[in-house]
C-alpha cells in the first residue's frame, strides 16, 4: 500500500488510528501491539501477500539469535552469534538483491551462462535488514535488551518506516511503545502529524511528481540529449529526488505523530549544505548514522589499534560510500556514485585550502550534488557515460525544449498551454521554457525556506494560526485531487 | 489552540474536496451521473471513460456498435438515415463480448429500436468474457459509489476535461456526431498504408474450415440470445470492407478459410431471425482495393464510413434471406477469388519483390 492513495488515506490510516487509541484506552495493551503489527503486516502485504513470508522469516531468525544470545550469554562468545546475525542478515538481503548481479558479472567474466532468477526485489527488504543487523549487534554489544516477540515485531514492521525508512533503532522506538502516555490519545501530536504528512503528500506529489514527467521524458530520449538538457535533467532528478524521498520521510515522521510516537528525521535541508560531508549529515541521515556507528567508526577504531590511522582515514569513507552505493541497488552505477561520494567525504575532509563557508563552497557542493544524481539516476553504465558526456562535452541541438514540452502532461498547465496553441504555436517552445523556469523558481524558495520541521517549530512558537490551517489543508487537498495516478516513491527500489 | 487548528483544517480540507466533488458532479465531463447540462454539448472525446456513462445518461433510441473501425461514424447519418436518434458503443480492439456488455447496459436504460453492429471479424474470435474489469477506469464501469472518488477527486477532470468541454461548448466548433472520431489525425494514403504491410515471405498451409475455433460459434450464439431476447429492436449488422492487404495476409497466414467459414457460420445462424438484416461488404473491389481510402489494413477513412450508411439505407450488400445458403456461397466465393487473385498475382503491382506461389 502507499502512502500516497486514497485507499491508505481515507480507509486503513482512520480504521488503523482508531483501533490503536480505542485498545489503548480500554487498556489491552498486548492486544493494541498486536492489531497494529496485524495492520502493519496487511500494509506491507497489501500487493503481494508473498513478501509476508519473507519478512516474517526475517523477524523470526532475528529474534531467535537474540534469544540465543540471551541464553549464551555465558557460555558462547557472542562474537559469533554476531558474525551469524551479520553474515545471515546479509545473505538474505544478498538472495533478493543482488543474486541476478552475481549471476550477470559472474557470466560476463567467466563466459559462463548461468540462468538469471529475475528475482522481484521485495518492498522495504534493504531497510528492515538493516534495521535488524543494527539490532542484533547491539545485542552483541549488550546495549540491546531481549524484546518480548510482540513488541520486537511491532518495531520492525512499524508501517510509517517500513517501506523506505527512516532506519529507526530498537532504542528509539521500543520505548516509546512501552510508555504510558505515549498510548493515550495527544492532540497536539496528532496535530503535528497531520501537518508533517501533508507537507510530505505535497512535497511528493505536487512537486516530486511534476519533475518526474520531465526527468523520464529525458532518460527515455538519453539518446537525443544535449548539454543544457543533461544539465536539466539531473538538476530536475535532484529536485525530484529530494522532494520524493523527504516527501515520504516527512509523511512517515508524521505517520509516527498520528500514532502518538517520535520517528527520527531523515533530512535537515541538505541542498543548503556546504561540503559533501556536510550534505551527508542533512540528506538522508539515518542511513549515515547506520553507517557510521556500525561501519566507520569500527573501522576507524580497526585503524587506530592497527597503527594505520593515515591509511583508514582514506580507506574508511571510500569502503563506507562504496558500501552505501551497492547497497542503494545491485548496479555498477550505484558502485560508482558511491565511490564518488567516498572521494567528496575526502575533499570535504582536507586539511588544506579548507574555504570557509560562502556561496563559493554552497554552490561547489550543489553543483556535486547535481552531477553525482546524474550517475545515480542513470540505469547503465552506457546510460551514464552518455549523460556526463552530454553534460560535459558541450554541444547543443534544442533538445531543452522538447524536454520542457513534456510539461504538457501536467494538469496545471493544460489551459495555459492549450490556449497558447491556438493564440500562438509558434510560442509553445519558449512558454515551456517559462514553466519549467516557474517550476524551478517554485522549488529554490521552497528549498530556501525553512524545512518542515523548522515550520513546525516556529508555528508551535508562534502559535497555530488560521491562514496556516487553510494553507495545510489545500496542499492537503490539492494534492488528494492529485493522486488519480498514483506514482511509488523512489525509495521503494533500494 | 490545536483543537481549533484541526477543526480548521478538517473543514477547509473537506471543503476543498466537496467543492471538487460538486463542480465535477455539476459538469460531469465523463457522464457518469447525468446528460449534458442544457447550455453544454455533448463532447465526446474520451471514448473508454464515456462510452458508459453516456449508455446510462443520454436519451437516445439507436445503438452504433463496433471496434475502432466504427469510431468514425458520424451520429447525425444514421439519425437523418433511419429517423433515429443514436449514441456510439465502441471499444477499440474490443471483444463481441465487451460490445454486448455496452448493448446490455444501453437496455438496461433505454428502449432500443435499432443496432448498428459493424462486425469486426478480430473481435468475434476472442473470449466471450469481457475485459473491463482489467481497466484502471473501471470505477466508470462498475456500478458501486465507492469508488467514484477516483472520479470526484481527480485534478485532470477538473483542469483538463471541464475546461475542454466548455471550450468545445462556447468557443470552438464541434459537431457532436463526430463522437469518439480520429480521422482528423491520421493519414490516408496508399503509401502511408503501405509502410504499415509487409507481405509474408512464404504461404503457410491453409487452413480448413472445420478447424475453426468453437468459441466463434460461442459468441455468435451470445449476439444471438441477445437478439432473441429483444425482438422489439431491429439489429442492423453489416461486414465492413477491410483492405485487400489484410486479406491478403490472412491467405499468406492460411487463415483465409478459417475467417471465410466464420462468416459462413454467422450469417447462417443469425441471417433467419426476423429482426435481423446483415450486409456484407467483405466483397466490394472498389472499397477493399482502393489503398488510398486506408491508413493500415483494416482501418478506413471517413468517406469508406459514409459509403456504408447510405448503403445500408439504400440497402445494397443486404444479404436475402431467401435460397440463403446459395447466397452465401456466391457472397464467399466472390471475397475468395478476389482475395487469392490479389495474393497471387495483383500484388505485385504493389509490392513488385512479393512473392507469389
Amino acid at each position: 500500500m502507499l502512502f500516497n492513495s486514497q485507499i491508505f488515506i481515507f480507509l486503513f490510516l482512520p480504521i488503523c488510528l482508531l483501533g490503536w487509541y480505542f485498545l489503548n484506552h480500554l487498556h489491552f495493551r498486548k492486544s493494541a501491539m498486536i492489531f497494529l503489527t496485524g495492520m502493519s503486516l496487511f500494509f506491507y502485504g497489501f500487493y503481494n501477500p508473498s513478501y509476508l513470508i519473507l519478512i516474517l522469516g526475517s523477524i523470526g531468525f532475528n529474534y531467535v539469535l537474540s534469544f540465543l544470545i540471551l541464553k549464551t550469554k555465558k557460555t558462547i562468545s557472542s562474537n559469533i552469534w554476531m558474525t551469524l546475525g551479520v553474515s545471515g542478515n546479509l545473505l538474505f538481503l544478498g538472495y533478493y538483491k543482488y543474486f541476478d548481479f552475481f549471476i550477470e558479472n559472474t557470466n560476463f567474466i567467466f563466459k559462463t551462462d548461468f540462468a538469471l532468477q529475475h528475482i522481484i526485489l521485495p518492498l522495504g527488504i534493504s531497510f528492515f535488514t538493516l534495521q535488524q543487523v543494527s539490532y542484533i549487534i547491539d545485542r552483541c554489544w549488550e546495549t540491546a535488551p531481549h524484546y518480548t516477540l510482540v513488541d520486537y515485531m511491532a518495531f520492525v514492521t512499524f508501517f510509517p518506516q517500513l517501506i523506505a525508512g527512516p532506519i529507526v533503532l530498537h532504542s528509539e522506538l521500543i520505548p516509546q511503545f512501552q510508555m504510558e502516555e505515549k498510548r493515550k490519545f495527544q492532540l497536539s501530536s496528532f496535530v503535528d502529524g497531520c501537518i508533517y504528512f501533508s507537507l510530505g503528500l505535497g512535497k511528493k506529489v505536487l512537486i516530486a511528481d511534476v519533475f518526474a514527467i520531465l526527468v523520464n521524458e529525458g532518460f527515455e530520449k538519453i539518446y537525443y540529449i544535449d548539454t543544457p538538457a543533461a544539465w536539466l535533467m539531473a538538476l530536475c532528478y535532484l529536485i525530484e529526488l529530494y522532494f520524493d524521498f523527504s516527501g515520504y520521510c516527512d509523511m512517515a515522521v508524521g505517520l509516527g505523530k498520528m500514532f502518538g510516537f517520535d520517528l527520527p528525521q531523515n533530512f535537515k535541508s541538505p541542498l543548503k549544505a556546504h561540503s559533501v560531508q556536510d550534505f551527508w549529515q542533512r540528506w538522508h541521515f539515518t542511513l549515515t548514522r547506520f553507517l557510521t556507528t556500525y561501519l566507520y567508526t569500527p573501522l576507524t577504531i580497526m585503524g587506530i589499534r592497527k597503527n594505520k590511522r593515515k591509511l583508514f582515514t582514506y580507506l574508511t569513507p571510500m569502503l563506507v560510500f562504496l558500501i552505501s552505493g551497492f547497497w542503494h541497488g545491485a548496479s555498477w552505477t550505484f558502485v560508482i556514485w558511491g565511490a564518488f561520494q567516498g572521494l567528496g567525504i575526502l575533499w570535504s575532509q582536507r586539511k588544506k585550502w579548507k574555504l570557509k563557508k560562502s556561496g563559493i563552497t554552497w554552490f561547489g557542493t550543489f553543483v556535486f550534488a547535481i552531477i553525482s544524481n546524474a550517475i545515480f539516476r542513470s540505469e547503465t553504465i552506457d546510460n551514464m557515460l552518455r549523460m556526463l558526456k552530454a553534460m560535459f562535452v558541450p554541444h547543443v541541438t534544442g533538445f531543452s525544449f522538447e524536454l520542457a514540452s513534456s510539461l504538457s502532461e501536467v494538469p496545471e498547465f493544460y489551459m495555459i498551454t492549450r490556449v497558447m496553441e491556438i493564440l500562438n504555436p509558434n510560442l509553445m517552445d519558449f512558454l515551456y521554457l517559462l514553466l519549467l523556469s516557474c517550476l524551478l523558481l517554485i522549488s529554490a524558495l521552497i528549498l530556501k525556506g525553512k524545512n518542515a520541521a523548522e515550520i513546525l517549530s516556529y508555528r508551535q512558537d508562534k502559535g497555530y494560526t488560521f491562514l496556516f490551517a487553510a494553507q495545510i489543508a489545500v496542499i492537503f487537498s490539492w494534492s488528494v485531487l492529485s493522486l488519480n495516478q498514483v506514482s511509488t516513491f523512489l525509495y521503494f527500489n533500494f | 489552540m490545536n483543537r481549533k487548528f484541526i477543526k480548521h483544517l478538517i473543514l477547509i480540507s473537506i471543503s476543498c474536496l466537496l467543492l471538487a466533488s460538486l463542480l465535477v458532479i455539476l459538469f460531469d465531463p465523463f457522464y457518469m451521473y447525468h446528460k449534458p447540462l442544457p447550455f453544454l454539448k455533448a463532447v465526446l472525446e474520451e471514448r473508454d471513460y464515456e462510452v458508459m456513462g453516456t449508455l446510462r445518461n443520454f436519451e437516445y433510441d439507436s445503438v452504433i456498435l463496433g471496434t475502432s473501425v466504427a469510431e468514425n461514424y458520424n451520429n447525425h447519418w444514421f439519425d437523418e438515415a433511419f429517423q433515429v436518434t443514436s449514441v456510439k458503443a465502441m471499444r477499440a480492439s474490443g471483444r463481441n463480448s465487451d460490445l454486448l456488455f455496452y448493448l446490455e447496459e444501453a437496455y438496461r436504460h433505454q428502449e432500443i429500436s435499432h443496432v448498428f453492429y459493424s462486425i469486426d471479424l478480430f473481435s468475434i474470435f476472442q473470449p466471450t468474457t469481457h475485459t473491463f474489469e482489467e481497466e484502471d477506469y473501471y470505477y466508470l464501469i462498475n456500478n458501486t459509489p465507492f469508488d467514484d472518488f477516483k472520479y470526484l477527486w481527480n485534478k485532470d477532470i477538473l483542469l483538463k476535461k471541464i475546461p475542454l468541454q466548455l471550450a468545445y461548448s462556447f468557443f470552438l466548433d464541434y459537431d457532436e456526431g463526430e463522437s469518439y472520431n480520429w480521422y482528423q489525425e491520421k493519414t490516408f494514403s496508399r503509401e502511408a498504408m503501405m509502410t504499415h504491410y509487409f507481405p509474408l515471405s512464404s504461404f503457410a498451409p491453409m487452413q480448413e474450415a472445420s478447424e475453426i475455433d468453437p468459441v466463434v460459434m460461442e459468441n455468435i450464439l451470445a449476439l444471438k440470445d441477445m437478439i432473441l431476447e429483444h425482438p422489439e429492436t431491429e439489429f442492423q449488422l453489416f461486414f465492413p470492407p477491410s483492405s485487400i492487404l489484410w486479406w491478403d495476409n490472412e491467405y499468406r497466414s492460411g487463415t483465409l478459410e478459417i475467417k471465410l467459414e466464420a462468416i459462413r457460420l454467422f450469417v447462417t445462424e443469425l441471417a433467419p431471425l426476423n429482426n435481423v438484416s446483415i450486409y456484407y461488404y467483405q466483397n466490394e473491389d472498389s472499397l477493399m482495393k482502393n489503398l488510398d481510402l486506408y491508413m493500415d489494413s483494416v482501418h478506413f477513412n471517413q468517406t469508406v464510413n459514409k459509403t456504408l450508411v447510405e448503403k445500408i439505407k439504400e440497402k445494397q450488400g443486404l444479404i436475402k434471406k431467401e435460397l440463403l445458403d446459395e447466397t452465401l456461397t456466391d457472397l464467399l466465393n466472390s471475397t475468395r477469388e478476389m482475395v487469392t487473385n490479389y495474393a497471387t498475382k495483383e500484388i505485385l503491382q504493389d509490392y513488385p519483390t512479393a512473392v507469389t506461389p
